[in-house]
């Protein structure tokens, strides 16, 4: 084991420097078919060994890039014609989320086959968690801060299940109205756009 | 380091189409930044905005087939969600009598 080592080093040596020494162009024009191209370090060179796996990551990508790029898309076509604040938050959040998770992991399937695919599927599933863990509750803060704040509901809005339950002097949310005695707190009816909270007292 | 080109044409015309598509999205958003009628909406809009960044980032990986920018995505992921939880709490505290 110990003697074959210099020859190995040798032969990597010879092959390194015959790489190093010859034309790109002919190493590209004599790979088989299927073989795929890619970078060293900035040099275009063959990989024909991972041809057919880069070409399946590739297509995964394509398709994961699809799904990712058109849920975004819709998420904010959602966030600009949604009639209501709570509903492109909701817009926003969901699809927003989806898409972002497809597109990150369509970079984890394109660089798949590389060396540094364990690496990148690493980071883009720490990023994935992230926004699965943050996205949720980012949209529940904002969405009590609107409610506090007296944002109105859509005029077609069927039911809101926190009228009354609100008591804007003591900032508690009640779990029910009659919990809510005292000073109550009712939110502007749908459709109005009031400026101030209306108490009620 | 080996990093794959993308020499399938359909793939290429897959990221034009998907960058076209995420700078549509982009517009989309920072017209209801703009024209948001509460500041909540522009909350919202500014983290669809910055999550839509997140996706140009990854974009940019793929189509330049070097995956280093993927760490400045996992800021922004959580850069994004301490900005909205700070302007929540600016909104909620606003409103406090």
């Amino acid at each position: 084991m110990i003697e074959q080592l210099p020859d190995l080093t040798a032969a990597l040596s010879t092959d390194l420097t015959a790489a190093l020494s010859t034309d790109l162009a002919a190493v590209i024009a004599a790979a088989p078919e299927g073989a795929q191209a890619g970078y060293v370090d900035g040099q275009k060179i063959l990989d024909s060994a991972a041809g057919n796996i880069n070409r399946a990551a590739d297509w995964v990508a394509i398709v994961l890039l699809l799904l990712g790029v058109g849920f975004s898309f819709l998420s904010t076509v959602g966030l600009l014609r949604m009639p209501d604040l709570y509903t492109r938050m909701q817009a926003a959040a969901k699809a927003g989320t989806l898409g972002m998770a497809c597109t990150i992991l369509a970079v984890a399937a394109h660089f798949a086959p590389t060396p540094a695919g364990p690496g990148v599927l690493v980071t883009t599933l720490l990023i994935m968690i992230f926004i699965f863990m943050t996205t949720p509750a980012a949209s529940h803060l904002i969405g009590r801060a609107a409610y506090v704040t007296d944002t109105p509901l859509w005029e077609r809005t069927a039911h809101d299940e926190l009228d009354g339950c609100y008591c804007g002097a003591t900032h508690r949310l009640a779990p029910s109205p009659d919990v809510a005695a005292g000073e109550r707190f009712r939110h502007s009816p749908p459709g109005e756009d009031g400026e101030r909270p209306r108490r009620t007292a | 380091m080996f990093t794959p080109a993308i020499d399938n044409w359909f793939f290429e015309r897959v990221i034009e189409i998907a960058a076209i598509a995420i700078g549509i999205a982009m517009i989309f958003a920072t017209v209801r930044l703009i024209r948001g009628p509460r500041l909540a909406d522009r909350v919202i809009a500014l983290d669809l905005i910055g999550a839509l960044a997140i996706g140009v980032i990854a974009l940019y990986s793929i189509a330049v087939g070097r995956p280093e920018m993927l760490s400045v995505a996992i800021v922004m992921a959580l850069i994004l969600f301490l900005g909205t939880a700070a302007f929540a709490g600016y909104l909620e505290r606003r409103a406090r009598p």
